[in-house]
This record gives structure tokens, sequence and C-alpha cells, in this order.
């Protein structure tokens, strides 16, 4: 709208004149402020104290908040106002007079002459206090959103999430509150609901939350055992679980103090249970290892042939292991005694073929390693004719049937050649040329021919080779020879986890090198022999972490550049798992 | 100079204190590990964590000694040089007691708002470092009462010179003094923003209209009135608007002085708009952090 502002002032002739401005706006603001259209200045006036605004003859008047405002002598908020009415604002006068063509308002302005030119410098807002900004509605504001995002709405959520309902999309919950990320298997494990573990507020989660999902964990020490000693309680499992700890502890403290804080005491701690004491990975902190075996119930009687075996622990110094097969290590890897089909010596690998858990090893078994190499031919006329192996009976059987049916009905002589059996130490050419030109009667030659090779067989050379058979003296040649089981150790330390797979290289030394650095195969005889080396052999290479001597053992032939800590929990396991078998009988018997 | 004096407060024995805080702190956090690896949940981190909540607080009460005129528990001056130099090993000890972890969480939140006051504190040390030599050299020493003392007798004179011109330069001049603007909002004091009018009543150059004019830094006002100079028809009317000129260069530079001195005194008070409200967040964050600590322990 086209306003014209007139300004009535007294003259310096004392003469009374006046000066029109013209304003062009939307709306006409009125107050102390420098681009106010009106500018009206004194204590009482607002930067913008209020607006004029309309058109054609509806014109309105509006006070701003907190200021007055007189519409002819009477205070207004807001009202039309008319030519001829008279605004009052901090005692200045605004009067609307009859616009002139062209105007659609005019506005006659009388100041109040007792108000100083200086006053508008009171309009001045030149310190920080005077502005909008204000400390404490600021503070209150934080603390206002801090109490309201950050606990009051997680806080509420809580009582959602137990009633079953899920935090709905953007509001902030108790996931705030995590101390860290949580491990991503408990993370799925809980859809990230705190609650699932932290059942109750202010206190610690308890076991039980734990053992909702690991239900098949045991105990380190079994309750009626604990009992014995003076431990006092389990301890909680977040004593060393711990979680939202970035990773920093992969979810398990496995500090050796952890084991050593029990086990140093062993003798005061344990009560009457007896261990060892342990106080680190070192000669003098560790006792030296021992193995576990398994040895018969009962001796005597048929203990042999029906074993009742049992678990026995012993020191791996004193141990030696009952197998009951005859093998010689030293003769098998002697390249001038033994060679593969292809030529040269044996190796490790030739017969021991690591399982896919890396620490152990496939079992040896005569199918799969031996019969390469020892075969089960009986008579050298006939190579290709094979005793069944572990079946003594059955193979009794068929020396019978063979040689009666040879001496009824004689093969051409020379009809093959002979092939020498493996080993072969012990068969008399010249016993078995006399068996062969028996003169008596095919029955009786036949019986003489079969009772020489079951014995030959039994009590001589073939089975008697790497089995120990018991001769009974029975009067049935069937029952007269018994082979006794082999029992192969499985694994010697159940408990302890050792992985062969990481150890194939150590240092310098690779392959059978590397096997033969702690087995000593070279030097047994035996099949008695354990060749599992104690546990100077480990500490040649290893120490615990808390050893500042890391440096390893002088001219040895790994030359490895540093020894490598050890932790308890890098061999042996904190939660007994069950123990599938400490050794397996031979699959093939 | 305030600053000089409560940094080296009584030989810099706070600074003292808080190095041995740190310190101790340092050797307090080295002790874990093994079966407590380090993380604000170990008797370290619990001792940490208590010694932070404390200075923390006592920090804060800084606030409510320098309002208590009469207390007797040492110098403001003490307290304020103890609040600087404890208040920054405030966030080596916070920074132990959480173990370097940081995530996106209430605990973390607590330690970004830690973070936040000490940093504008540092900035409140800064601007009292710097801004009061150069509040007292644009005063040239005096007050700014004094500025304004000068301005309004300058404009005095500009309207008294002024009503002896013609009314075109009179209604500019008077408006370019009464459409003045010095400060304002917390923004326009802190840039030192200058909204100035001015009303141009002549009309060959306002189209035949009435124009309200923008006049920052007074210059399109003095600009006007020197294009009239030359076009003066009297003497004494040139003589006038001379002086005038003179008037009106002399007020833009004392608007120009009191603008900087409105914006140094802001920039000088500012960084306490943060610091206060924000210490306040903190002491809220602070109980959050430790209440939901132990709710889910």
């Amino acid at each position: 709208m086209e306003v014209l502002v007139r300004h009535l002032r007294q003259g310096p002739d004392g003469v009374a004149e006046f000066q029109d401005t013209q304003v062009s706006s939307a709306e006409i603001s009125v107050g102390s402020s420098a681009d106010s259209s009106i500018q009206l200045l004194g204590r009482t006036v607002g930067a913008t104290h209020a607006l004029i605004k309309g058109s054609g003859a509806r014109i309105t008047v509006s006070c701003l908040r907190g200021f007055g405002v007189k519409l002819n002598d009477k205070p207004i908020a807001q009202a039309l106002v008319k030519v001829g009415d008279t605004l009052e604002i901090g005692g200045h006068r605004l009067k609307f007079i009859a616009p002139p063509g062209g105007f659609d308002v005019a506005i006659e302005v009388q100041l109040d002459s007792s108000v100083p030119d200086s006053e508008f410098e009171a309009a001045f807002i030149t310190d920080l206090v005077r502005t909008g900004l204000s400390k404490r509605a600021a503070s209150w504001m934080l603390i206002g959103l801090v109490s309201a995002l950050a606990f009051a709405i997680p806080m509420a959520t809580i009582y959602l999430h137990r009633s079953g309902v899920a935090t709905p999309t953007g509001v902030p919950d108790d996931t705030l509150w995590t101390s860290g990320p949580l491990s991503a298997a408990h993370q799925h494990a809980t859809g990230k609901k705190c609650g699932a573990c932290h059942e109750q507020l202010f206190v610690h989660v308890r076991d039980s939350a734990c053992r909702n999902c690991h239900k098949s964990i045991n105990d380190h020490v079994a309750p009626d055992r604990l009992q014995l000693t003076s431990l006092g309680d389990t301890q909680r499992c977040a004593q060393c679980h711990r979680e939202h700890d970035d990773g920093a502890s992969r979810l398990i403290i496995n500090d050796d103090h952890l084991c050593v804080a029990c086990h140093a005491g062993s003798e005061r701690r344990f009560g009457t249970i007896k261990l060892q004491t342990v106080a680190g990975f070192s000669k003098s902190g560790h006792p030296a290892f021992s193995v576990q075996l398994q040895k018969l119930r009962a001796s005597g009687g048929d203990a042999a042939l029906n074993p009742d075996w049992v678990s026995e622990r012993l020191p791996l110094a004193s141990a030696f292991e009952k197998s009951n097969l005859k093998f010689s290590h030293l003769q098998h890897l002697d390249a001038n005694r033994v060679t593969k089909a292809g030529g040269g010596a044996m190796g490790c690998g030739d017969c021991h073929s690591p399982a896919a858990d890396g620490e152990h090893f496939i079992p040896v078994s005569m199918a799969k390693t031996c019969s390469s190499c020892h075969e089960l031919n009986f008579d050298p006329q006939a190579p290709n004719r094979q005793l069944p192996h572990g079946k003594p009976i059955e193979a009794m059987m068929i020396i019978e049937d063979y040689f009666t049916h040879k001496a009824f009905d004689p093969p051409p002589v020379n009809q093959h050649t002979a092939l020498r059996r493996i080993p072969d130490f012990a068969r008399d050419p010249s016993r078995d040329q006399e068996l062969d030109a028996c003169t008596k009667g095919p029955k009786e030659c036949s019986r003489l021919r079969i009772d020489a090779e079951i014995e030959n067989q039994f009590a001589r050379r073939g089975c008697v080779s790497c089995h120990v058979v018991v001769d009974t003296q029975a009067k049935d040649v069937h029952e007269r020879y018994q082979v006794t089981p082999v029992r192969l150790g499985f694994d010697y330390f159940p408990e302890v986890r050792f992985s062969h797979k990481s150890h194939r290289i150590q240092g310098k030394l690779t392959g059978d090198a590397a096997c033969e650095s702690c087995h000593a195969a070279r030097r047994s005889k035996q099949s008695r022999d354990l060749l599992v080396p104690d546990i100077d052999n480990c500490l040649d290479c290893h120490r615990d972490k808390h050893s500042r001597d890391t440096t390893p053992v002088k001219n040895d032939e790994r030359k490895i550049t540093e020894k490598i800590a050890l932790q308890c929990v890098s061999c042996h396991l904190y939660h007994p798992v069950a123990i599938i078998s400490t050794s397996r009988g031979m699959e093939e018997k | 100079m305030i600053h000089r004096s409560l940094l080296r407060y009584a030989g810099v024995r706070y600074l003292w204190w808080g190095v041995a805080l740190v310190a101790a702190s340092i050797v307090l956090y080295s002790t874990q590990g093994g079966l407590n690896p380090p993380k604000g949940d170990t008797w370290q981190g619990y001792v940490l964590g208590s010694i932070g909540a404390l200075l923390i607080v006592w920090l804060t009460l800084l606030g409510v000694r320098k309002r208590r005129y009469a207390s007797t528990m040492g110098s403001v001056q003490g307290w304020a040089s103890a609040h600087v130099y404890l208040g920054l090993a405030v966030v080596f000890v916070a920074t132990l007691h959480c173990a370097f972890r940081f995530h996106w969480n209430v605990h973390t939140l607590a330690y970004v708002l830690m973070c936040a006051v000490v940093a504008s504190g540092i900035f409140g040390i800064l601007v009292y470092a710097y801004f009061p030599r150069q509040l007292s050299e644009n005063r040239q020493g005096g007050a700014r009462s004094e500025l304004f003392a000068e301005l309004l007798e300058q404009n005095k004179r500009g309207r008294e010179i002024a009503g002896r011109c013609d009314p075109n330069i009179n209604a500019a001049v008077k408006s370019a003094i009464e459409r003045t603007a010095i400060g304002g909002g917390a923004i326009a004091q802190l840039i030192g923003a200058d909204r100035s009018w001015y009303i141009r009543t002549d009309r060959e150059a306002s189209g035949g209209k009435t124009n309200l004019i923008s006049n920052t830094d007074q210059q399109p006002v003095i600009d006007y009135v020197a294009d009239r100079v030359p076009r003066a028809e009297k003497r004494t009317e040139a003589a006038n608007l001379q002086s005038l000129l003179l008037v009106l260069c002399q007020r833009q530079k004392t608007l120009r002085r009191i603008r900087r001195d409105v914006q140094l005194q802001g920039l000088l008070n500012i960084w306490l708009y943060l610091h206060v409200p924000l210490t306040l967040a903190l002491i809220a964050a602070l109980i959050v952090h430790i209440l939901t600590s132990f709710m889910y322990w």
C-alpha cells in the first residue's frame, strides 16, 4: 500500500512545518529500530512496536506483544482504524488523516518533544546479555535433551521389550547404554536385546543367562569336587568371558594368571584333590608330562584275549605302550633294510596321515598302511593266495582247504615263480622241501603240511611276526593259537590341545626332519617306545608370557630366532570336554 | 592482565597439580592388563572414573564459588587457576578411564560433551589472552561510555549543522543519525554487522518516492552529502556541507570503533554461553553414564 507519512515539527524560526515522506510497502512498521518505516524514539518504544497493514478502508493496527498502544486514548492490542483516529505510542501521536490522491493511508506524526534526540541509543543492544542468548535456557534445554534421549526414552523401551514390543523405528533404546559392541555371535543370538542377558537392572549378568544357550558347557571343577577344596564358589562366567569388549579379549580373558592363581597353590588350596603345582610354562614351573595309556583292568586268565581296558596316567619318562604289536621304527626307516616299492627309504608320511583336525593322525591299519608291503600269502608256489587279516580261525581254515586240495590235486610244478614274503626271517626252505617230498598218502601228507603251515603262521613267521600270539596248547588247532588284539594309542594327552599342523615347519626344519626333531623314531626298536617328547623339548622353542628369557637353545638345529610365548590355554582347556576315547582299537584287526 | 596472573598463579602451582594427576593416572592405567584388560570397569577404571567425576563436579563448583564473594575457601583467582589446569587434566583422566574405547553410546556422549566443555574453556583462555589488548587499543585506554559520549556529541553537531542545510540533506542526515544501528542480535554483535539506514527525500534520484536506503558504514550518506558540495549555490551552504561532511566522517570513525568494541566484548563473552550450558549437559550425561553403567553391569 502507498502511505504518506507527514512529520510535523517546529521550524528553527518557531513556525510549524512538516515534512512528507512516502512509503510503499505491504505493511508499515512502527518502532525504534533503524529500519522501521516510522521511527519513534523513547525508552518505552520497542524495536518493532506496532504494525499497520491493510488496504482501502480496512486498515488495522496491531501492537506487538509486550508493548502498549492507545487508540483514541484506549489501550488496544489490535484494532481497525479510520481517518481521524489517533494512535499514541510512547508519548508520540500518530493521526490518520484523509489520504491525498494516490495514497491508501496518510499518517501525521507528531513527535513527543520531551523525548530527547539521543534516546535512540537506548535501543542499541550492545551486550550479549540483552540478546536472545540465555545460558540458563540453553542449559535446561540441553539437560532435557540428554535426560530424555539418553535415559528416559531408552528406559521406557526396556518395558516395551519386556512386554514383547520392538523398539519403534528411530526411537533411541537401551542399546545406547552399551559399553561396546557385542561379539557377532551374541549379537545374532540376542537380537540386540540387552534384556536377554541383563535380566535385572543393577544386577550382574547371571550365569543362568549364559546357560540358557550354553547348555552343554562343563564346569572346570565339578561341584562335588569343588567342595573338597578351599576354593569357594565357582567364578561367574563373566569373570573370564568379557562381553562388549571391543574384540580386545575376543570374549575370553586368557591370561595365565587366571589358572596359576589357583594351580600355583594346589597343595594348599585343593584340599584332598592331589594335583601337581603349576606356576607357569618353564622347567621349574610346570611338571613333566604324563601320558594317558590304556591298561588291562585284570591280568591272567583270558584277560589278554578278552581285554577290559582302563585308562591309566603315567609319567612320560616311565611310560610304555602296550599295543600288542611288534614294530621297529628304526628298521622301517633304515633304507638298507626297508625300501618303498618305488625305491628309497620310507618316511613318516608313508604310514602316518594327519587327521582333519590338524592335531591327531588317522589310525594306522593293516589294510591302509601295512598291506602295500606286507602281503599275507603263505605258499611260495601260490603267491596270489592270501590269508584274511584279523580272522585267525578263517585263516587256518583256508590253510586247511588249500593244502588238502593241493595234496589231492597237485598243481604243475614250478607253475608260479616263488615270491618272497616280507618278513621272511623264520622260514626254513629245507623244511618246505621235506614236506613237499612227502611220500605218504595224500591225506597224511596234507595233514602234515597243514599243521606245519599253521605253526609256521602263528608260532614262527607270518602273523606272529607282528602280533603277540598266545599258544594255549589246546588240542583243537583252531583253539590253540590266539592272536592278542592290537590297541594303538590314539591320543596320549586327551585333555590337551596340540597342533601338529602348526609344527610341520619348525625354524629351518621341514618335512620328516621337523617330525624327528620331537619324535626320536630313528632310535626306537620296539613298539613299546612312546616317542612322545617331554616338556624339555617344548621349552627349546617355547616359554611362558612372563618369562623374559627369549633366547632359544644354542646349537639347536631348528635355529629359531626367539622363543615363542605360550599361554596355559594354548594347550589346556578350561572347560573339560567329554573325552571321546584316549585309545582306539585298530579299525581292522 | 587477568589471564596471565590466572595462568601463573602461585608459580604455576596448579599446572604441577595437573601434571601430577595425569602422571598418577598413567601409572594407574598401566597396571591394568592380563585378567583385567584396560577398561572402565576394572578397579583402576573405577578409580580413574571416580577421580574424573569428582573433578568435573568440583570444576563445575567454580561457577558457585565465584558468586560467593564472602567465601573464605581460597581466592577466586586460585580457584580459576586450578580450574584451568585441572580442567585440562580431566581430559587425560577420562580418556584413560575409558581406555580409548569410543562407541555410539551414552558413555561416549559424556566424553564428547566433556571435550566440548574443555574446548570451549580453551577458547575462553585464548580470547582472554588476545582480546583484552585489542579491546584496550580500540578504546584507546578509555571506556565504552566515552565512545558513546563522543558519538552523542557528533550526533548533536551533525543535527545542528544539518538543520542549517536544505530539507533533503537535513532529512537524510537526521534519519542517518536516528537509523544508525549498533549491535543487535548475538550474531550481529559478533560479526560487527551494520544494518544502518537513511532516508532520501529528494525526488530526482528516487523516482519521485521516499527511499529507505541502506547506510552500511555510513558511507552512503557521506557520499550523498559529498555529492551535494559541488552543487552548493551559496558559499554558506558549501561551508555547512563541508562542516557536515567532517562531522559525518568523524562519526563514521567513532561508529567503527564502537562496533569493534561490541564485537570484541561479544567474542570475549560468547564462550561462556557454550561453556556453561555444555557443562550442565555434561553433568546430566555423567549421571546417565554412571547410572546406566550400574544398571547394566
